[in-house]
């Protein structure tokens, strides 16, 4: 049971605007969910009681949208859970900072420089097409405060 | 001698045998090259004497022997009769002198099996008999080491007869195995039995007891007969893949019938033979060695069927010979554990192989035994759930039911009165074994374990179990209706008192191991008593309630009035009232107890799995007492008939508006409502179903304010996702009934929205994914059956939703790794039926072209890679092909499914490249009318190199290896040319590394081609792929070293 507790306690935390509650049965898998104060996609659901006629709880186990870390809890199906509000945005580049910064405009035209080049293979081929001279379109998926770019993709719609 | 060729081999096996910290793997590589050169060293038989008589290595005494199996199917041709005939006494006397070990023992036995089998295609069985008659003389008079021996010899030859579709790496044919077969069963099988059953009674008589070598040498003698019990006698009639079907049979746990040819009258039908085959199983029994192939034994000869006792007094003779010797030592023997599988499998066979009336017919002890023994077991596997994980109990069990399941269902075999008490005794145990104490045995469970709700459901569980108790029971109704009733009264009772005290704060909440038991008791009642009023049947059968159950209502002849006023509960007066109505009146008092509990907030207290096993009770009770239809039944009780709704459906109409108002039930179920309102809307009328309807119209007005919704939150992307499934629960409810126009219309309004919802929320799959999921339920549901105009409008929404899709997904790449496999996937999957069911539908052929342009660049060789995404692919490329889909598209489309083609054929999934094989088959037929030169022809010709190497190499799985035939034949159909000039480029590349060979080549390819024109039609078809077998059975049987 402490396990719980805890959850409630550091979810508590992270404010009221950046997340929401939401039955635990109701949860999908491949939605988002708050472990351990942090907010992560859910990987795998499954459910287990205690003895034959006990009631159910849900076992759920997730990985950090930002960090990839994995997370595991535990919540009677009946319980209420703390959801992220997660935002995806795309932008255009428009520039790569020689100490790795992104220059991406917004569809109003408005221009950040705030993010870096995700890391791994994502931020190797984001940096080898736009040197070959692609148009690139990033997705920002924001959550809890946090930013970072998780995909890219040819931007097909300035051919147009 | 080359005494220096042994040294090497014996160096090199040293290496490969050495720990891995003493030799480099250089030279370890060096010790494999050895040896793999030495496996394919021509004319060996010299040499591999000289090893077995010298050598010491274990290794290289087994690389010999394997050569030497390998070379004699390799070169059977180039051998002359007297070359292997002294090789085959060679190996026997060689066998008879060493005291070889058991790995070279069974590699030389079986070598020299393959020469009689091969040998007996030219002698007719000459040299054959003569070596079974030599064995037999070494099993009569000779030491005990040697009979073993000779026993083995003829258990190896045995297996060599005995499979024929399977046995293809000795370099026959099919049809040459199954003469073989047939000839040994015919020459030599009756024999090697009538002489085995003798050796094994002069050892009963004896009076030996079975130990130590003895024991070992009777356990081989049981083995031979039990083989030829378990014989797969094949009719010559049956086609090749039937006899294949019927020897994957034999290869399974549970063996054929034993269905003898005339020619076994005189044997089988020898009284003693029977009595003696008992006598073996008591003397055995103690050692589970044995006794395991002499119960096979029995449970075999229970199987006698086939035209050697066809004539009926035959049969009645054998069974009462059987039932009086197995009677005999039931009455002397005390079954132990391992015995039960085996007593049971006799049960359950004579019930299968005898008619009704002539076990009816047995002494009165047959149903006595299977009565104490059935109870025995239901004992048994109740201890047995819950100790460990042997399922010797429960499967006993399982066989005994099925044998009760045709007793009671026959109406020819036992009369109703003679099956009454019986049927009480296993019912009454059934029931015992599953209560608490007093009223039962039940063990405590103690265990306050964290279970897996992934584990079967329990009503799907023990469902098999309980339909046949449910029957048992329906055989004693008046009983049975009686004890239920008493039970749940009194459950009832107790349930209510317990909800009681804790509802007035008397009693702790936990409630604790009181409760559970309780609940436990009810959960079990409840199952058996809906098993007994009802049969669980699966979706599609006409439900009904069962006649015993009508007969017993009928005979009671209670009184209408008292009984429709006891089930309403105005009453409690029992007092003629129907005995089966009471106990629906008692499990509708128990479901009140539920609801009551619910309400009064005990909700955490009451068992979910009680209140699951309750909804299901009422869910079977429903389905055939409620509006029972006249029509069906030949006589039916006024009362059972009387049952009616008794509620209006406004409680279910009720369900609507809570429904509406935001209900906060998870999705799935949410779903599944919506599935149950379109059902019900299909069958009601008036006003009720205008109310069914609005709340899809309820369900469209949600999605429309959540569409125009400026907010993009969280909750509302779920609420969109929640409601778009919901729409998939419409789409699964609606039923075809007449034309689908109106419910299209209903949904017409979501689908519309599809486009627009990617094109907003293409960046969360939560919602991409049921948008596309209903997309593809509804093409799958209705298409095919809605008038033209509303197809038309159907397609445009696909078109439009695949331009968005490819907008957003073309060329993306994600950071999170595991969204390759599950978002990407569900997406295409879902994109993949979208695209199959618009080309099922028929016409419309622009739009699957669009979604396959789309769809092709996105499956990847990595996502084909996973074995689910790839079957999905595959299934649909050739259903595409099927509807003609495929030879539409642009070149340089085709040419990406060409490319997929090349991918699946190299999959290691038999279904996989099966699929590639058919699609290549309608493709080439298709493409044949066009011209070798075209390019789509030209595209598809490039997989013929790639699959006729597959194929030669053994590197396509068996299984796909008929219609990896079919491809090439039909591919040969569009170009002619094209066999021979690949099999002149393969020729040429042997003619460089290994001429020898090339003239067997140039034969194998001469045979693949003998007599078949290229002109796709069936009998050339057919006789390609009789000769592909013979080039296969030819090639693979010199080019491949295994």
């Amino acid at each position: 049971m402490a396990d719980i507790e805890d959850t409630h306690f550091e979810t508590g935390d992270s404010g009221a605007s950046a997340t929401f509650p939401m039955q635990c049965s109701a949860l999908r898998k491949n939605g988002f969910v708050m472990l351990k104060g942090r907010p992560c996609k859910i990987v795998e659901m499954s459910t287990s009681k205690t003895g034959k006629h006990g009631h159910a709880k849900v076992h759920l186990v997730g990985i950090d949208i930002f960090n990839g870390k994995k997370y595991e809890d535990i919540c009677p199906s009946t319980h209420n859970m703390d959801v992220p509000h997660v935002k995806r945005e795309d932008y255009q580049l428009t520039d790569i900072s020689d100490d790795g910064y992104l220059t991406l405009m917004a569809d109003n035209g408005d221009l950040r420089e705030d993010l870096k080049i995700p890391d791994g293979d994502l931020g190797t081929q984001l940096r080898s097409d736009f040197d070959s001279g692609k148009e690139l379109l990033c997705t920002v998926l924001k959550s809890c405060g946090e930013e970072c770019v998780i995909a890219v993709k040819a931007n097909t719609a300035l051919d147009k | 001698m080359d005494n220096s060729a042994i040294q090497t081999l014996e160096a090199a096996a040293q290496m490969l045998m050495a720990p891995p910290q003493m030799v480099t793997s250089e030279q370890r590589h060096q010790a494999e090259s050895v040896f793999l050169e030495f496996r394919s060293t021509k004319n060996p038989y010299q040499l591999c004497r000289e090893i077995l008589e010298k050598s010491t290595s274990d290794y290289v005494l087994f690389e010999a022997a394997g050569l030497l199996k390998a070379a004699l199917i390799r070169e059977w041709t180039l051998l002359t009769e007297n070359d292997v005939s002294s090789l085959r006494e060679y190996l026997l006397s060689y066998l008879l002198r060493k005291e070889a070990p058991p790995f070279l023992r069974e590699k030389l036995l079986q070598t020299i099996a393959i020469i009689i089998k091969r040998g007996s295609i030219d002698d007719g069985g000459r040299e054959r008999k003569n070596l079974i008659i030599e064995l037999e003389k070494i099993i009569l008079s000779s030491p005990i080491s040697h009979q073993k021996l000779a026993c083995s010899l003829i258990l190896a030859i045995m297996q060599e007869f005995a499979i024929t579709v399977k046995s293809a790496d000795v370099g026959l044919i099919w049809e040459v195995h199954f003469r073989l077969k047939k000839s040994f069963e015919a020459l030599d099988l009756k024999r090697i039995f009538r002489f085995t059953v003798g050796v094994l009674e002069q050892i009963v008589r004896s009076g030996l007891r079975p130990e130590g070598e003895q024991a070992l040498l009777t356990k081989q003698l049981l083995t031979i007969v039990e083989t030829v019990l378990c014989w797969s006698h094949v009719s010559p009639l049956l086609s090749k893949r039937l006899i294949g079907a019927f020897e994957a049979i034999y290869e399974s746990d549970t063996a054929p019938a034993l269905r003898l040819s005339l020619s076994w009258r005189d044997t089988i039908m020898q009284p003693e033979l029977l009595a003696l085959f008992f006598e073996i199983h008591m003397y055995v029994r103690s050692n589970p060695d044995l006794a395991s192939p002499s119960l096979t034994c029995l449970v075999q000869l229970a199987s006698l069927s086939g035209v050697v006792v066809s004539a009926s007094n035959l049969k009645q003779q054998y069974l009462e010979n059987y039932v009086n010797s197995f009677l005999n030592m039931m009455a002397y023997i005390q079954p132990v554990e391992r015995e039960m599988l085996g007593i049971s499998d006799i049960y359950r066979r004579l019930i299968q192989f005898f008619s009704p009336a002539m076990i009816a017919a047995t002494p009165p002890a047959f149903l006595q035994n299977l009565t104490t023994l059935t109870c025995h077991c239901i004992r048994g596997s109740v201890i047995e759930e819950g100790v460990n994980d042997d399922t010797v109990w429960r499967e006993s069990l399982n066989k005994f039911l099925h044998s009760w399941s045709s007793l009671v269902h026959e109406s020819d075999g036992y009369s109703n009165e003679t099956l009454m008490n019986p049927c009480i005794e296993v019912f009454n145990t059934y029931l015992q074994s599953r209560l608490a104490p007093p009223d039962g045995t039940r063990p405590a469970d103690t265990e306050e374990d964290i279970k897996d709700e992934l584990e079967e459901d329990e009503r799907k569980l023990h469902s098999n179990v309980l339909m046949t108790i449910g029957a048992i029971a329906r055989k004693a109704p008046a009983h049975c209706c009686h004890v239920l009733f008493t039970l749940l009264q009194d459950r009832s009772k107790r349930l209510e008192g317990q909800l009681q005290l804790m509802h007035m704060g008397k009693l702790p909440i936990s409630g604790g191991g009181h409760l559970v038991t309780l609940f436990e008791d009810l959960h079990w009642i409840l199952m058996i008593t809906g098993h007994f009023l009802a049969v669980d049947c699966t979706e599609g059968e006409t439900v009904m309630i069962p006649s015993e159950i009508i007969h017993f209502s009928l005979r009671e002849n209670a009184n209408i009035d008292a009984s429709l006023r006891y089930l309403v509960g105005e009453t409690t007066d029992t007092e003629n009232v129907d005995s089966v109505l009471k106990l629906i009146g008692e499990i509708i008092r128990i479901n009140a107890w539920e609801c009551a509990a619910l309400e009064a907030g005990l909700g955490s207290v009451f068992s979910p799995e009680l209140s699951a096993t309750i909804s299901w009770l009422l869910k079977i009770w429903a389905n055939s007492y409620l509006m029972p239809q006249s029509s069906v039944y030949s006589e039916m009780s006024p009362i059972l008939a009387m049952q009616n709704p008794l509620a209006t459906c406004e409680e279910f109409l009720a369900l609507l508006q809570w429904e509406a108002a935001g209900c906060n039930l998870p999705g799935e179920l949410r779903k599944e409502l919506h599935r149950a309102f379109a059902i019900a809307a299909t069958y009601a009328e008036g006003d009720v179903r205008n109310r069914l309807l609005s709340s899809t119209v309820s369900l469209q007005e949600k999605l429309m304010n959540l569409i125009n919704m400026e907010s993009d939150t969280e909750p509302v992307r779920n609420m969109l996702a929640d409601t778009l499934d919901c729409f998939i629960g419409v789409t699964d409810g609606v039923l075809e009934v007449g034309t689908m126009d109106e419910q299209f219309m209903m949904l017409i309004g979501a689908l519309d929205k599809i486009p627009g919802i990617i094109f907003r929320y293409h960046n969360y799959p939560g919602v991409v994914l049921p948008a596309l999921n209903l997309l593809a339920k509804s093409a799958k549901r209705m298409l095919h059956s809605v008038q033209p105009q509303n197809v038309n409008k159907f397609l445009e929404i696909c078109n439009t939703t695949f331009e968005v899709y490819m907008r957003w997904n073309s060329g993306k790449i994600s950071s999170i790794p595991q969204d390759a496999e599950e978002e990407a996937y569900e997406d295409i999957c879902a994109l993949m039926e979208v695209i199959c069911s618009v080309a099922r539908s028929g016409g419309a052929g622009d739009t699957c072209a669009r979604g396959l342009r789309i769809l092709l660049p996105l499956v990847t060789p990595p996502l084909l890679a996973l074995p689910g995404l790839a079957a999905a692919a595959y299934r649909m490329l050739r259903d595409l092909d099927s509807a003609d889909q495929l030879t539409n598209l642009p070149i340089d489309d085709f040419n990406m499914v060409v490319t997929a083609l090349r991918v699946g054929l190299t999959a290691v999934s038999c279904d996989v490249s099966t699929l590639c094989c058919d699609t290549i088959v309608g493709l080439s037929n298709k493409v044949r009318t066009l011209g070798d030169d075209n390019p789509y022809a030209m595209s598809l010709l490039t997989l013929a190199e790639l699959l006729l190497m597959l194929i030669i190499k053994v590197e396509i799985p068996p299984d796909s290896i008929p219609a990896a035939g079919a491809a090439i034949y039909s591919l040969t159909c569009v170009k002619p040319a094209l066999l021979e000039g690949l099999a002149r480029q393969l020729i040429e590349a042997y003619a460089v590394n290994d001429p020898t060979n090339v003239p067997r080549l140039e034969e194998a390819f001469g045979v693949l081609t003998n007599g078949v024109l290229f002109d796709g039609l069936r009998t050339h078809k057919l006789r390609f792929q009789d000769n592909f077998d013979k080039f296969l059975a030819s090639v693979h049987g010199f080019l491949i070293v295994k």
